[in-house]
């Protein structure tokens, strides 16, 4: 590894500092507006749903999961 | 946006870096839609190139399609008025389809088998968050990349949760955590994400793995654990960043090169095991550590000095979204 800088060294991960880092690491995306829409998480269902509610598909595709990583 | 979304349109979230390449119908639906809307071909022209596999091309785009694959609407943007414009523009094109005029039933389809991802249901999800730490020498710019997170899922069948903890198991024991889902964590999840995607660590780029867990409470009901560790992890390799749309440079043109990329980090974390239902009901784990390099998607070439990175685990929620795939490919996933 490339020597760190001193101000941005190896964070402290004990007992003690378990939960404040848990907290600012954990995923966030529940509290995110985008989370909001009823997203269909596979083409094809999304198809069959579009085809019996006779309303036109929206297609988010993206290399990357849009509702997971990316 | 989010009204229109949600009461003029189906949406629909997908993955396309295995979708583009399904050779199953619905691959054959996606390419159909793309090929009218990122490459301008016809109606017909993308019919006739829809059942190719091999076609080389990134799929990515925003569409709006009826379900026959009628084009109504395409905008690769991230900009809100741009794509309600998009929107707009779609429905205003479906009151003159010519394609998908009534109600009809579509038929469930056979996936392709090298991408038929089957959720876990009676096994182990956890929702992973990443995240840059705090940076008191911050010299990163003040825009999305000093606030960006990222997030993703793993999944551990039945057999791999039931081997976590030993039948026998009795306060104070200490003993590693099971192989297949200790490299399964460590290649495929303790990985720099926070701004992008990135490729899983090759097993030479795992130089140290040592995860551990110990027995702090044992009764008939429940197992409590501990889990401690270290990782060293560090790859050697060619990667060309994006460059930015203004620079003068392409991919590929060397313009933005990074050669390693590395994490190095401690693990901690509290983990309960319910004996009588067989599930977990704790997974609480923090990874913490200096991350380093970057590659070609995750955005870093700006950032490629050590700096701490944080990643987080804990039992995933139950919303549709909850059941997203990891990103990996299926295979090395579940044989790493």
């Amino acid at each position: 590894m490339p020597a760190p800088t001193l101000q941005n060294s190896l964070p402290l991960l004990t007992d003690t500092t378990f939960e404040t880092l848990f907290e600012a690491c954990r995923p966030k995306a529940s509290g995110e507006r985008w989370t909001q829409v009823p997203w269909i998480g596979e083409l094809w269902p999304g198809r069959q749903e579009a085809a019996r509610t006779e309303k036109p598909l929206f297609i988010w595709a993206m290399n990357g999961h849009p509702l997971g990583c990316v | 946006m989010i009204e229109l979304l949600s009461t003029r349109f189906i949406p629909v979230a997908a993955n396309i870096s295995h979708l583009q390449r399904q050779n199953d119908e619905e691959g054959s639906f996606l390419r159909l839609v793309s090929w009218q809307g990122r490459f301008k071909l016809s109606f017909d022209e993308a019919r006739a190139r829809m059942a190719a596999v091999d076609h080389g091309e990134c799929h990515q785009g925003l569409f709006v399609a009826t379900t026959e694959g009628e084009l109504l609407g395409t905008r690769h943007t991230r900009d809100p008025e741009q794509l309600l414009e998009m929107l707009g523009s779609a429905l205003e094109n479906w009151d003159h389809r010519s394609t998908q005029k009534e109600t009809t039933e579509v038929e469930n389809i056979q996936r392709d088998a090298r991408f038929a991802w089957v959720y876990p249901e009676d096994g182990l999800v956890l929702h992973q968050g990443f995240v840059d730490l705090p940076r008191p020498n911050d010299a990163r710019p003040q825009d999305w990349r000093s606030n960006a997170h990222n997030q993703d899922y793993v999944w551990i069948t039945r057999e791999e949760k039931l081997s976590l903890i030993p039948d026998n198991v009795a306060p104070g024991d200490s003993f590693p955590l099971y192989g297949p889902v200790a490299r399964r964590l460590v290649r495929f999840h303790l990985l720099d994400m926070v701004r992008g995607e990135t490729s899983p660590w090759t097993p030479e780029a795992v130089r140290e793995a040592d995860i551990q867990l110990a027995a702090t409470h044992v009764s008939p009901q429940q197992v409590d654990l501990r889990l401690s560790g270290h990782v060293d992890l560090c790859e050697y390799g060619e990667w060309c960043a994006q460059p930015p749309s203004y620079a003068p440079h392409k991919r590929g043109q060397m313009c933005c090169m990074m050669n390693e990329r590395g994490y190095e980090a401690n693990l901690l974390g509290h983990l309960s095991f319910n004996r009588i239902t067989g599930e977990f009901t704790r997974f609480n784990v923090v990874v913490s550590g200096i991350r380093w390099g970057g590659t070609t998607f995750n955005a870093r070439p700006d950032d490629t000095d050590p700096a701490p990175m944080g990643l987080a685990f804990t039992i995933a929620g139950t919303e549709a979204r909850d059941r997203t795939p990891p990103h990996a490919g299926l295979r090395a996933y579940f044989e790493a």
